[in-house]
Parts: C-alpha cells; structure tokens; sequence
C-alpha cells in the first residue's frame, strides 16, 4: 500500500442557510457529508457527480479552504488540527490547485511571471534567479513560452490561462494537485490537450490527482480510482474500469447510461429516469437520499440509510439493493 | 431606420466626447496647483498687508478701480486677488490632505472588513453607518469649541466623515474579489492574509479607489468653504475662499467684489474637479457612473 498523502475520516460541511429576519436560521444543508477517501502518492483519483453534489466543497475543505464540521483530514496521516507551522508550510509545498475558471483564477493586475512564482517565493521563500529559471521552466513544461511570463492575464486565451495555472500548480513541484473541474471550461479541442498535458505530467513528475468533473469520458482518460458523489455522499468508489464498466449502484448507472450512450459496446441500458427533483439534504434523512429518483427504490429505501459496503476488493458501494 | 442611425451617431458622439481630456477644467486645476505652490512668490501684494487708505478699491475695470489691485481690495484695504489666490492653499491643501488621511484610513479598514468578515466587518461597518450619519458642520462646531481652530482640525473633521465613503465603497468591492478563484489559490499558496490584500486585493481597487478619490475632492472643497464660511475652518488671518465669502456678505449692495469672486473660485474649483473625475471615472471603470 503506498503512502497517503492525503485522508479524510467522516468529513462533514454543513451550510447554514441564514434567511428571513435576523435571527431566524434554516435548517442546515449537508453539501459533504460523511465522506471517506483517500489519495496516496502518485494515485489518480476522480470524483464524479452532478452540479450540487458537493463536488467543490470537497476539493475546499482538502485545501483547507474551508473548515469542515465534523470529521478529520488528514496530511500524511496526521491530523490537521495538530500540523505545526513548518508542517502547514510543508503541506501547503505539497498540495497545489487548478480550478475551473481560468479567467478568475489568475490575478489581472499581476504578470504571468509572478502569478507562476507566488508559491516559489511564499511557500519556498524563494528570491531571484533560481525563481525566474524555474518559471521559465515550468511554463516550458505546460506548452508555453517563456516569454509568457512578460505578460498580463488579459493577453492570453482561455487555454493558455488554464496552462498557466497547471504551471503555478507545478511551479513548488508538489505531490499532488487538486484539480477541480479543469477542463469543464474550455471547449472540446483545447479540452483535449489539457487533459494530454495532464496525463503527461503525471507520468513525468509522479503526481498525485484528485481530479473533479462532471465528465465521465476525462475521468476516464485521466483516473485509476472514482468515487460518485450523490448529494455530499460517496455512493460508489472503486477502480475506474470497474464503476464505469459494471455500475453497481443506480446512480452510477444513470450517469452512465445519460454520459456514454454505448460503453465499451454495450447496448445503452434504458433506465426509467424517474422526474423528481434531487431533494435538497437539509436533514440527515432516515432514508437513501437517492430514493425519490431511483428507479429501483422500495421500502426499505425511505426507512434507512444504506451503509458502505465492500463488494468486490477495492470496491464500495452504498445501496441497499445491489 | 433614420431615427436608429440618428440615435446611433449620437451615441457614438457622445462616447468620443467622454473620451476627450476635458482641457478647460484641467488648465484651471494645472493654474490652481501651480498657485497653491508658488501663492507666496507671485501674489502681486501681500494677502495680510493692511493700508486703510486703500480700503474697499473696486475692480480695476470699473470707475474708481487701480490697476495694481487687480480685483479690487477689502474693507481693510488688503489685495482680494493675493488673497484668493493664496486662499487656494486653504481649499485645495485641505482638501487634498482630507482626500488622503481620510482615503488611507477608509481605505485600509475597507479592505480589512471586507477580507476578514464576521464580528470585525460589523464593527467597522457599524462605525461607517455612525460616522454616516454626524452631521458634519455640526461636529466641526463641537470640535472647534473643544479645540483650537486650525487647519489640521478643519482636515481631521473632515477626515472623520470621507473615510466612511471609501470603507465601504471598497468593502462592497473586496467583498466580490474575495470570492475570486485568483485568492483561494494565493491561499493554497501559503500566502498570508497581509499579503492577499497587498498583491491581491489593493492593486484591484486601485481603480475605483482613484476614480471615487478624484470625485470626493469637489465634495470636500465645498464642506471647507462650508465651515470657513461658518467661522470653523482655517482661521483667520489666514485667507480661506469660504471666510471670504462670509466677510463679504454684510456689504454684498455696496462692494459686492468681496463675496462674488471668491464664490467663482469655489465654484470653479468644483466644477473642474468633478469634470475630471468624471473623465477619470469613465475611462477606468464606467460601471461606477452612480457614485
């Protein structure tokens, strides 16, 4: 078993909806809850579901972007409350992002140049020469000039922003990178050099991903293990070439049937979509939150929640029907 | 279709007359800036220099007038034109001094509000809905009695009040950057606080910041000549175009010089002011045209 990296332990966010008149507060929305995963040296893994699944808290509260309610992650097994302040340094050298929007995710007022050396110089300490070389180095590696750098945000295409910030990314040479949607925003040619661009890097520098999208084909391409996300819940992780070619949960299913119409040869299953809404989370339900659009539901559905189960080596599942 | 290319033309006319350097407004701030400057070395006469024999001398163009007091003289026979123009220090020094203390302040717990949110962003913002709400002539008033007039209470009180319109103009615009992608990553950096808000924030209000800062300065002006006009501001002797036009009022039928041409010095002052912020505004940022 290789090293984690990175480890959660029934991670939970909950959002307080705050309405009406001051002190009247909503109940709460579970946007992740009770996840557990883990993302070890040099492993690809995709997290897969729809808009509202809790896809981007997720990749927040590993960043420590966010605070999470409940639960633990974990940095190379310890605890992130109990990381001193060399260790959140060391973290911080580790683990780099690459977001979905290219436009918002580079400063306008700052050049290339220093955008791509910002975790140089905060998170290394880094000053001068060896900085400059190493943005240039790096903007080589993404497919860029290194005059690039002379530039402002606003001079380059979407594309070239999202090299740009895979090349921040990369700048700290870190272990993994949280990649959350990368290649949702950018249309269907450039897409698919990113995702090369991507796989490649990979490959050279032995990242780890977590790779985030909505995009069963470039998880796919990209991943070795997925997890789907259902509502803040992992319902169904295992091995890429297993959820996407065997489904075990419904889900799952209808994701692939609506995403690849015929994988791998397979006739596209119908599945009798059922139209209710996803129900918002706003209580720990007792039952499956799946229930009121599953088409397999019965009565022990709305009675209790689904435990995670293994059913093969490596792959978990959450449902009580398969 | 005719009224579709007419209106269409208009627009376009108008855009270039925004995009033209308003010349007139500019050559007046130039000539003011230069008279603040050099007030002391090229008023013809001393602005304290009294000669009771000379007093209440009308413009120079009108029967009665002498043509070294150019417009004319006081009731205690001081030249009114040295007097305005070193009375552009009062105004535009002021002004400007309030423009900054008052802008850096406003500026900085802006920023602070808006990043940190929470118990600090209503604390600071509650503090702008008071200061909002003084009025500022009467807290001059309370000041001065407490104080000793002096220019630097005139720029402290005014302070007091500028300050809460860029806090929360710039808290409104941290509020939305804070959001942009560009900080959580600064953060996934390892960037501190203080330096998401100097190399990420600051530079990209900067904008807005310059463009309210030129527009305030009119504003400013005027509470000045206000509280000059009011006996709370610069004190005398020291000439301030408000304190001139409150001299003057008492003998505004028989030597109506006194009150008149300091009120188009203000008047002309602000008025350029706001042309060029007007322009500034529209070419940096014309999402602004309600400030």
């Amino acid at each position: 078993m290789s090293r984690a990296l990175i480890s959660t332990e029934r991670l939970t966010k909950t959002f307080t909806r705050h309405g009406g008149f001051v002190f009247s507060r909503q109940p709460s929305v579970y946007a992740v809850s009770d996840i557990n995963i883990q993302l070890s040296e040099g492993e690809t893994l995709g997290i897969v579901g729809e808009s509202g699944s809790g896809k981007t808290t997720l990749a927040r509260l590993l960043l420590q972007l966010e605070k999470p309610t409940s639960g633990i992650v974990r940095f190379r097994g310890r605890a992130f409350g109990e990381l001193n302040g060399r260790e959140v340094r060391e973290f911080r050298n580790t683990v780099q992002a690459v977001f979905q929007d290219p436009y918002s995710s580079l400063s306008p007022r700052m050049r290339i140049g220093e955008i791509v050396a910002e975790p140089l110089v905060v998170a290394r300490g880094l000053r001068g020469q060896i900085v400059q070389r190493r943005v240039g180095q790096v903007l080589e590696q993404v497919g860029l000039k290194v005059s690039t750098a002379e530039l402002y945000p606003h001079e380059l295409s979407g594309g070239q922003r999202q090299r740009v910030a895979i090349a921040r990314a990369l700048a700290a040479a870190p272990k993994a990178i949280v990649l959350d949607e990368p290649v949702s925003s950018l249309d269907v040619s450039i897409r698919a050099q990113v995702l090369n661009l991507l796989r490649q890097l990979q490959r050279d520098e032995q990242l780890a991903y977590l790779f985030i999208s909505h995009d069963l084909s470039s998880v796919r391409y990209l991943c070795q293990r997925i997890a789907v996300m259902y509502l803040g819940r992992a319902i169904e992780e295992g091995p890429a070439d297993a959820v996407l070619s065997g489904p075990l949960h419904p889900y799952t299913q209808l994701l692939r049937a609506a995403a690849l119409p015929r994988w791998k040869g397979q006739p596209g299953v119908q599945h009798s979509y059922r139209a209710a809404e996803a129900t918002l989370p706003s209580k720990a339900n007792d039952g499956c939150n799946f229930a009121p659009r599953c088409p397999q539901f019965n009565a022990t559905c709305l009675r209790s929640a689904p435990l995670r189960r293994e059913t093969r080596p490596g792959h978990f599942v959450a449902c009580h029907e398969c | 279709m005719k009224i579709a290319i007419d209106e269409q033309n208009r627009l376009v006319a108008s855009a270039r007359r925004s995009g033209r350097l308003p010349v007139i407004p500019v050559a007046i701030l130039v000539l003011l800036l230069i008279d603040v400057i050099f007030a002391g070395v090229i008023a013809p006469h001393s602005p304290y220099a009294t000669d009771l024999s000379k007093r209440l001398i009308p413009p120079a163009w009108l029967p009665g007038g002498d043509v070294s007091y150019l417009l004319g003289t006081d009731l205690v026979g001081r030249d009114l034109l040295s007097r305005l123009m070193t009375g552009a220090r009062a105004s535009l020094g002021v002004a400007l001094a309030t423009i900054f203390v008052g802008g850096t302040v406003g500026i900085v717990l802006g920023m602070v509000a808006g990043y940190a949110g929470g118990r600090t962003d209503s604390v600071i913002m509650r503090l702008v809905d008071g200061s909002l709400s003084i009025p500022v002539i009467l807290l001059a008033l309370v000041l001065v009695s407490v104080r000793e007039p002096s220019a630097w209470n005139v720029i402290l009180v005014l302070s007091l009040v500028i300050w809460a319109r860029f806090a929360r103009l710039v808290r409104g615009e941290v509020l939305s950057l804070r959001e942009r992608a560009f900080v959580a990553l600064a953060q996934v950096a390892g960037s501190s606080s203080a330096r998401i808000i100097a190399r990420h924030i600051f530079p990209n209000i900067l904008n807005t910041v310059i463009v309210v800062g030129t527009l305030q300065v009119g504003w400013v002006v005027l509470l000045e000549a206000s509280l000059s006009f009011l006996g709370v501001g610069v004190p005398p002797p020291i000439p301030a175009w408000g304190s001139m036009v409150a001299d003057g009022r008492a003998h505004m039928l028989s030597a109506w010089w006194l009150s008149l041409f300091p009120g188009i010095a203000i008047l002309l002052l602000v008025l350029s002011l706001n042309f060029l912020g007007d322009w500034i505004r529209d070419r940096l940022d014309p999402r602004l045209r309600q400030v």
